[in-house]
């Protein structure tokens, strides 16, 4: 599903983010990034995501090498994900129901069912009673739980989560895990970049381990 | 069906911003209008004079003057060759006693003329061309000038061709100063856009990241500069047709000195379409430009 092959990233040419990074992620999977905080989890999610491209090496999604992705395919491979951002990136002048159906128009879903597709999102986080709600109004659960709600409408093949549970507390965090576990449940792969080691230990899921850029496991 | 539904979400969207921010929107919107109205005042100003020239009764009139000694046969050629010529509405011929005659009916000159031995003046023609049209009258001037037995040729209306050659000009100026506007209409779309994308920055990025075409990111901005455009057309058309009413009422001032008319036309139909759809496209390049320069900072690297 996923193949990373010696891939490098460095913004600046000297201090290199990530070196020499290979690993396989098999479809269905449930991964945790670990590392600790500037280990080069976020940079990793990017370039897994195609939100970067890396300096050097090869990643392969589905069999496809995207570093060479021409720029007309590049939004529709960019579908196959749903991102769920550290910093959340919600869109703060529209409402809980316009954030969550934005990806849906930007992939030319039918008008007609986006409403009932939204809902369904919404009802699965817990947020359907507040789909009017502006994003500012939530606490910090639910923010998180409404972007996971848009990372997930469109139905990704792959699920990125850069640390979903950071800043919350023990109880926000099982809940959220449980939300991404369930996705895992009905096939869809999700990995999780995080530095909370307790989470991963109880979770006992596959852990890509990063130190200074590179792969420690 | 989702791509008609994409391009009303960006026209309404556009349209919503628009309204949002009404008191930025009304003075780009007066900036386009006022940016339109000034050529187009001066064009229809001076295609009226234009026209008006064109139409002046005072028609210019060429003197061929003929040699002191020429022969009554060829003064009869050359009256022939002007007969034919399909240039030449009318013409006439003056001889030297009759222009003389003339003269000594002037009392200011009579006495002078009286003290002359024989008489200066030569036989001459003097001709109408069938049109003001500087090139025709250059052409007759030509033509006759080197004619057997004709010694000059005065041209009696060069204002005429001195009026066309302004009129000219003032086209020239027209076309320039229409240049320069559009492309200032294109630099406040540019501007406006620009401004526009850094509020909406976050947007734009994430949803480039989740997977938004540039189409349907540049949609929206391409409405905005576009509906501008057109609000701008409709304030520039209101303002000329304004402005001519006024210089109207000058002009009917002036006019009635020279007990004629002279009034300037409102905007025909192809005049019209061309103001509204003239600054809906430079809108629409304006908004293109400065969404395409913005998401090229955002592209895969």
């Amino acid at each position: 599903m996923i193949k990373l092959d010696q891939v490098s990233k460095s913004y600046n040419q000297d201090i290199p983010i990530l070196k020499n990074i290979s690993f396989s992620i098999q479809e269905g999977e449930m991964v945790f990034v670990t590392g600790h905080s500037g280990a080069g989890k976020t940079s990793l999610l990017k370039l897994i995501g195609v939100v970067e491209k890396p300096t050097s090496g090869a990643i392969f999604i589905k069999g496809q090498n995207i570093t060479n992705i021409n720029s007309d395919a590049l939004p529709f491979l960019r579908r196959n994900f749903g991102l769920i951002f550290q910093d959340l990136k919600l869109l703060m002048d529209r409402d809980v129901f316009d954030n969550v159906a934005l990806p849906l128009f930007i992939s030319g879903f039918p008008r007609a069912q986006i409403p009932r597709r939204v809902r369904a999102a919404l009802d699965k986080v817990g947020l359907l009673r507040k789909e009017r709600s502006l994003p500012i109004t939530l606490s910090g659960g639910e923010q998180q739980r409404l972007s996971i709600a848009r990372a997930i409408i469109n139905r990704p093949a792959i699920l990125l989560a850069d640390e979903p549970t950071a800043n919350l507390d023990d109880a926000y965090e099982a809940d959220i895990l449980e939300i991404l576990k369930d996705f895992n449940r009905v096939g869809v792969t999700v990995i999780i970049a995080t530095h909370n080691i307790k989470m991963v230990k109880n979770m006992q899921l596959q852990n890509i381990s990063l130190k200074n850029g590179e792969l420690l496991k | 069906m989702n791509l008609i539904f994409g391009h009303l979400d960006a026209a309404t969207f556009a349209i919503r911003r628009i309204f949002k921010q009404p008191v930025h929107g009304v003075f780009n919107i007066a900036v386009f209008s006022l940016a339109i109205t000034l050529p187009l005042t001066f064009y229809v100003f001076i295609e009226h004079i234009s026209k008006y020239s064109g139409s002046l009764t005072a028609s210019p009139q060429i003197s061929i003057f003929l040699e002191k000694n020429i022969q009554q046969k060829r003064i009869a050629q050359i009256a022939k060759l002007l007969e034919k010529s399909p240039q030449i509405s009318k013409y006439s011929f003056i001889s030297k006693t009759e222009a003389l005659a003339e003269l000594e009916a002037q009392d200011d000159i009579s006495e002078l003329l009286s003290e002359m031995e024989s008489n200066p003046l030569p036989d001459a023609f003097v001709v109408t061309p069938s049109s003001t049209d500087p090139q025709i009258i250059s052409h007759i001037y030509e033509e006759t000038k080197n004619l057997p037995g004709v010694e000059s040729v005065r041209i009696d209306s060069e204002w005429i061709s001195k009026l066309n050659i302004i009129l000219k000009l003032s086209g020239i100026i027209v076309s320039i100063i229409s240049i320069l506007l559009a492309a200032s209409v294109v630099t406040i779309t540019f501007n406006t856009i620009r401004l526009q994308i850094l509020t909406q920055q976050e947007e734009i990025e994430f949803s480039k990241l989740i997977g938004a075409t540039n189409s349907f990111i540049r949609r929206p901005f391409l409405y905005f500069g576009a509906i501008q455009g057109f609000l701008g057309s409709q304030g520039a058309i209101l303002l000329t047709t304004i402005f001519i009413l006024l210089l109207n009422k000058g002009f009917q001032k002036l006019a009635n000195f020279y007990d004629s008319e002279l009034s300037l036309n409102t905007l025909d139909a192809d005049q019209l379409i061309l103001v509204v759809l003239l600054p809906v496209v430079l809108g629409w390049i304006g908004a293109w430009l400065s969404t395409t320069r913005h998401l090229k900072k955002l592209e895969y690297q």
